[in-house]
């Protein structure tokens, strides 16, 4: 037993447990000395309320009459603070949130969010009718940054059954040629034309294509893929030696049913196959996408060349082999010698 | 008190917002709660006193029980109040004190010339608060002040009823040791 529980060690000898209760309770028929003296302190606590005591009570006793009718909705200012601390706080942590959420949906919008997380989001979204891209269906990023295009559809590539057909032939059997595996759009759509010919490969479709230049240029438009500068790049067989001296306005090897989107602003750089000759003489801005060993035609707008987007040019860059060649004579800026 | 005699209809009276009735509950308790913050809290009591009543208002509506657990329940908000003040006060680190107020403090070794017919309610309180520890004091205003049995301080305190009837008698054995004797019982 504790010292606190020992209720009979710290008993006085004059006050028991009963007169305890009797003195805090207020009765009156204590006549004990010492004991008559707390019934007389305890008498004067519980005295009537005196008039200073009492003073400022009806204003008090209004505001509990008003809190009570108002629901026990408290004014003072006291409490008012933390409430509007809270409210506050409460914004802070929506707009937060909401900031949050816009962020993450605009990037599974565009397909910005890492690819697992992409997925999950497109698989959740398309159960309540939300379109968002799945990794797979993302389009493929430009290699090379374009300028004054705004356009973001995902690049076709040319129609290998047409026109193109000749020059896309002649640049895939190229880079065969080179030891390269060419899977640029363009050779993708030569595949599939290929395969939808009945052809077993791309080689024995090719066999059949008609000679370069005898291609004419008709004009079936297809809007150009998105990511193209806007100049033409120009294809050209192996061995080939084109005339230079196109005009320079003229974009080099479109291939039919191709229409340059108008506001490009060609300002891309030549992309030329290693030892290829590029000529002087061509369109100041339009650069040339040639097979290697050959010539670069600068076009002379009779479609002897396929349609390349900057964004599939799967060509490696040699910045050295589009300068003119020593055994090359320069040609005026306009294409004449 | 006899306002009170039908506790419930005075109760259901002010829940509705009927001024009268919550003067009536108000007039029952705020002399002694009064005296019960004054004695612990001199400098803030009449914000303490409000803001008690306040709260009191506030929580009417959800109030369920008698007259005694009324008193217990105004006194138990009272003293959890000013628990908060306290510890308020000594995050500022601050105790401003109004000088003013030491005058009305009594003195422990000056009580042979308090006469009980000068005593007020106030000065009684103050005396026992200045007198006894303060867990003693507190036990002994919500025994007289709030007229509280054992087992309902126990459960404002937290702790108990055997703890607080020990308690009761040290402290009615202190007071009478010191000041018992000395009180002018003379009527």
């Amino acid at each position: 037993m504790s010292r606190s529980d020992d209720t009979q060690d710290v008993l006085h000898d004059f006050i028991s447990g009963d007169d305890d209760d009797r003195l805090l309770a207020g009765h009156a028929d204590i006549q004990d000395g010492e004991l008559a003296g707390l019934a007389s302190l305890f008498a004067a606590l519980r005295e009537p309320v005196r008039v200073n005591e009492a003073a400022g009570t009806k204003v008090l006793v209004a505001q509990m009459g008003k809190v009570v009718r108002e629901g026990g909705s408290l004014t003072t200012s006291a409490r008012r603070r933390p409430r509007v601390a809270r409210l506050f706080t409460g914004k802070v942590a929506a707009v937060a949130a909401l900031s949050l959420f816009s962020a993450s949906a605009a990037a599974a919008a565009t397909g910005n969010l890492p690819d697992p997380v992409q997925r999950d989001v497109s698989r959740v979204l398309s159960r309540v009718g939300v379109n968002v891209p799945t990794p797979n269906s993302k389009p493929d990023t430009p290699s090379t940054p374009t300028t004054g295009h705004t356009e973001t559809s995902t690049p076709k590539g040319p129609d290998a059954t047409g026109a193109a057909k000749h020059g896309l032939c002649t640049a895939y059997l190229a880079d065969k040629a080179n030891g390269k595996n060419p899977n640029a759009v363009a050779f993708k759509n030569l595949a599939q034309a290929a395969k939808d010919a009945g052809k077993e490969t791309v080689e024995a479709y090719c066999a059949a294509a008609p000679e370069a230049g005898l291609v004419t240029t008709e004009n079936q438009t297809k809007p150009v893929p998105a990511g193209n500068s806007g100049s033409t790049p120009a294809a050209t067989a192996p061995g080939q030696q084109s005339p230079p001296g196109n005009s320079g306005s003229t974009p080099a090897a479109t291939a039919p049913g191709q229409q340059s989107p108008p506001g490009n602003s060609g300002s891309t750089p030549a992309v030329t196959a290693p030892g290829q000759q590029s000529i002087p003489g061509n369109s100041g801005s339009t650069p040339g996408a040639t097979a290697p060993g050959q010539v670069s035609n600068p076009g002379n707008g009779k479609g002897t060349g396929a349609t390349k987007s900057s964004a599939s040019v799967s060509v490696p860059v040699t910045p050295q082999a589009t300068r003119p060649s020593a055994s090359t004579p320069p040609t005026s800026e306009h294409g004449k010698p | 008190m006899n306002e009170l005699r039908n506790f419930a209809a005075v109760l259901a009276a002010a829940r509705r917002g009927d001024d009268a009735a919550m003067a009536v509950l108000f007039r029952s308790i705020h002399p002694r709660l009064v005296r019960f913050v004054r004695a612990q809290e001199s400098r803030w009591a009449d914000d303490l006193v409000g803001e008690i009543w306040m709260a009191v208002a506030k929580g009417l509506a959800s109030f369920t029980g008698d007259e005694a657990a009324f008193r217990s329940w105004v006194f138990s908000i009272a003293r959890r109040r000013i628990a908060d003040h306290r510890r308020k006060g000594m995050r500022r680190n601050t105790n401003p004190h109004d000088p003013a107020s030491f005058q009305a403090v009594v003195a422990p070794d000056r009580t042979d010339d308090t006469a009980l017919g000068q005593l007020s309610g106030q000065r009684a309180a103050d005396l026992i608060v200045a007198n006894l520890p303060p867990e003693h004091a507190e036990v002994i205003l919500l025994r007289v002040l709030a007229d509280l049995d054992a087992d309902e301080v126990a459960a404002i305190m937290g702790k108990s009823a055997n703890w607080v009837r020990v308690t009761q008698h040290r402290a009615l054995k202190k007071l009478a040791e010191r000041i018992g004797t000395k009180l002018d019982v003379t009527p």
